[in-house]
């Protein structure tokens, strides 16, 4: 990469000095640090030196999962790990600046019995200054959940939103030999089935409070909607003649819209959570499917072929007018819009490949994020708009995938048994 | 029967065919099979699944070693515990044939001396770990002295570059600056005097390059973090005493974005001290602005 010094000048100051123009930045996420934790004990055993790493490359592993952090590489680092400062006044920043960080966090625990009780700061290791400070205590089976909390904390502090760690995603597997829905944890960790229903199962959808996750299945050999908690794990089941397919909740309410087809086409209507039809929400000939609303639930966007093919078009709930979104390529489906409101991600096909790309409401410039990897579709946002999971054909057997909004850091979630299709992110605050 | 055996005498001219048609089918076989094993060599390339940042709309390129690399690491700095010693040796060990290895992209020339000077490979012994990891602290800071002080090889060519053009703009306009016309296309000094002052133009616009390039080097930006969209550009001026130690830092204009602001002013503070300000400059210090601006990130 060459870079471009601009020394010109234009305008020169009335002070009388000149100015240097830097147009991008050398490094392009915040090199972090985080060095082994420290066991506070009299003797350090075994057993302490392996929470020692468990713990920090707990912590590591999710921040490195946001895409925002350059992790550090712990064998090139300048202080001696025995004798580990933790707190501001010990710590030698220049040990931290010397290898690049900008960032350090410093943990230290004490185990009794199987509780823990660990301190974990964040300093700026370039104001020398402690930014945050936070003492958890919890069994030794769920330090996991003090990472997430933590991790939250750290990105509140830089970014004012919690981030994804207490969100997670569930997605379709067909390992058992049908397809089934799991759920897993944000970063892909604690998979778990959530349906068992020995056939086709398919399209979840989480309402916006994470307590239901709405779907599909061929359970009585049809199409149905069904409704589940996710808590107690009691269904209640939408059988209208024809197709049942694709819910979306809709923002803050329990209601969703889904295809229906039981007048004879297949249309979108919006229903209680109980499955009662409140009204019809789109009418023209040709399939309507794949509603994904906005965050604030006014508008809709979903897939129609009236047009001859499948294209995305939005829909104002209040108003009823429809306008069409995506205009590039002949087959364009799979809508989701983004939590932060402003961008449409979508899978459209393309010289015979399916990819993932961005759009904005205006319908302009469509940015293409995944390429030259088999097909990769059915993108859905996490819930701070930063990252988008998606299913991709890339290794063969599809998988389920992840990378941040602007199509960086594609990397593999976990793989099972079986093909792991139609990923749906849920809301943060789950459990 | 025999005859059969009889081909290899006049291999040749036996068969009745001129030497010369020979030769050209000879050559053209050659090169068609020359042509297929390569192309067997490059194949298998292209068909590796890449879930790899070129895929991506944007580039994020690697981080690469600061100016004043981590120098040699400390999986030699002593480790009482026994489980982990054996891992870290492993580690050190990879790492020092890498960390070699890429040093010397950095840093042309200086790297050779460095290498001589720096013993990198770890001491075993748990005792002498502590003694090591002093010395390689030492060892470290004189690296980041020689780095400071050393010019990078595309500083190296942008100074030349930029001698050759003062003296070219020299020889056509004469001396002494021109006026105002010229500072469209060439980076003058304000303040500066016309006299004889071809080469001190030249000096300060060097340093110029020195300045941005170490602070370049420093400067860590998220965009995810920062936001895209907008282009967001902050102004901060700096006060450079003559031994290079920045004296002042203060913001001309916030851009608006804290996280800019804030990445801004960490990248001049690690890059604190710059290089000495050239002795031709003789005022008590050096003030120069920087901008700092993301909308270069559009390009990548």
């Amino acid at each position: 990469m060459t870079v471009i010094v601009s020394l010109t000048s234009p305008a020169e100051s009335l002070a009388g000095y000149d100015y240097i123009d830097i147009n991008s930045p050398f490094i392009r996420k915040i090199p972090i640090a985080v060095p082994l934790f420290k066991a506070k004990a009299e003797s350090i055993n075994d057993s302490h030196m392996q929470m020692s790493l468990k713990s920090s490359d707990m912590l590591s592993g999710m921040l490195d999962f946001t895409g925002y952090f350059k992790m550090l590489d712990r064998q090139s680092f300048l202080e001696d790990p025995s004798k580990a400062e933790t707190t501001a006044a010990d710590i030698d920043f220049h040990n931290w600046t010397a290898v690049g960080a900008e960032l350090l966090v410093t943990g230290e625990f004490q185990i009794r019995g199987d509780i823990i009780e660990i301190e974990l700061r964040l300093f700026d290791t370039i104001k020398s200054s402690r930014l945050i400070g936070k003492k958890y205590t919890t069994g030794l089976n769920d330090l996991r959940g003090v990472m997430r909390l933590f991790s939250g904390e750290i990105i509140f502090y830089l970014t004012g939103n919690r981030g994804v760690f207490d969100s997670g995603i569930a997605f379709v597997s067909n390992g058992t030999g049908n397809k089934e829905i799991y759920t897993c944890e944000f970063d892909g960790v604690n998979i778990r089935p959530f349906t068992r229903n020995n056939a086709i199962t398919l399209f979840p959808s989480w309402s916006s409070d994470g307590q239901w996750i709405a779907y599909t299945s061929y359970l009585k050999g049809n199409p149905d909607l069904y409704v589940k908690n996710v808590k107690d794990g009691s269904v209640s089941v939408v059988a209208n003649k024809g197709i049942n397919i694709t819910p979306a909740w809709v923002p803050g309410k329990f209601e969703l819209a889904a295809t229906l087809s039981y007048s004879g086409d297949q249309d979108i209507y919006l229903l209680t959570g109980n499955g009662k039809v409140i009204k019809k929400l789109t009418n023209e000939r040709g399939s309507d499917v794949s509603p994904s609303w906005s965050p604030d639930g006014k508008k809709m966007a979903f897939v129609s072929s009236r047009s001859g093919t499948p294209q995305i078009y939005v829909l104002d709930i209040e108003s009823g007018h429809v306008e069409r979104l995506t205009f590039n390529g002949s087959y364009n489906t799979q809508p989701s819009w983004s939590p932060k409101g402003d961008k449409i991600a979508y899978s459209g096909l393309n010289e015979g490949k399916h990819n993932v790309s961005i759009i904005g409401l205006d319908g302009k410039d469509p940015v293409q994020l995944t390429r030259n990897g088999g097909d990769n579709e059915s993108p859905s946002w996490s819930p701070d708009g930063s990252l988008i999971v998606f299913s991709s054909t890339r290794e063969g057997p599809s998988r389920i995938y992840v990378m941040t909004s602007y199509g960086t850091d594609q990397r593999r979630l976990f793989a099972i048994s079986g093909e792991q299709t139609n990923p749906k992110w849920s809301p943060s605050g789950l459990k | 029967m025999k005859g059969r055996f009889q081909i290899s005498e006049n291999f040749f001219g036996g068969t009745g065919i001129p030497p010369k048609t020979m030769v050209l089918t000879f050559g053209v076989s050659f090169a068609c099979h020359a042509i297929l094993i390569g192309a067997l060599f490059f194949l298998p390339e292209y068909r590796k699944p890449s879930g790899n940042p070129f895929s991506s709309a944007i580039n994020v390129s690697l981080v690469s070693l600061p100016a004043a690399p981590p120098g040699p690491p400390t999986g030699g700095a002593p480790v009482a515990k026994e489980a982990i010693p054996a891992q870290a040796e492993k580690a050190v060990e990879q790492k020092v044939s890498k960390v070699e290895a890429s040093i010397p992209e950095k840093i042309s020339k200086p790297a050779v001396k460095v290498e001589k000077k720096v013993s990198l490979k770890p001491e075993i012994s748990p005792k002498k770990r502590a003694e090591t990891a002093a010395l390689i602290k030492n060892a470290v800071k004189n690296i980041e002295k020689k780095v400071g002080e050393s010019r990078p090889a595309a500083v190296s060519d942008a100074i030349k570059r930029m001698r050759d053009q003062v003296e070219n703009s020299n020889r056509v306009k004469g001396t002494g600056i021109p006026g105002s016309e010229a500072k469209g296309s060439f980076p003058i000094i304000t303040g500066g005097t016309g006299s004889g002052a071809g080469s001190s133009f030249g000096v300060l616009d060097i340093y110029k390059a020195e300045i941005y390039y170490k602070i370049q080097q420093n400067w860590a930006y998220s965009e995810q973090l920062g936001g895209k969209g907008a282009d967001y550009m902050a102004v901060l001026v700096i006060k450079i005493m003559s031994n290079g130690e920045i004296s002042d830092i203060r913001f001309e204009r916030e851009s608006g974005n804290r996280y800019l602001d804030d990445s801004a002013y960490r990248a001049i503070q690690k890059s604190n001290p710059l290089p000495p300000v050239p002795e031709q400059y003789d005022r008590a210090y050096y003030e120069v602005g920087l901008r700092f601006g993301t909308g270069g990130l559009k390009q990548q």
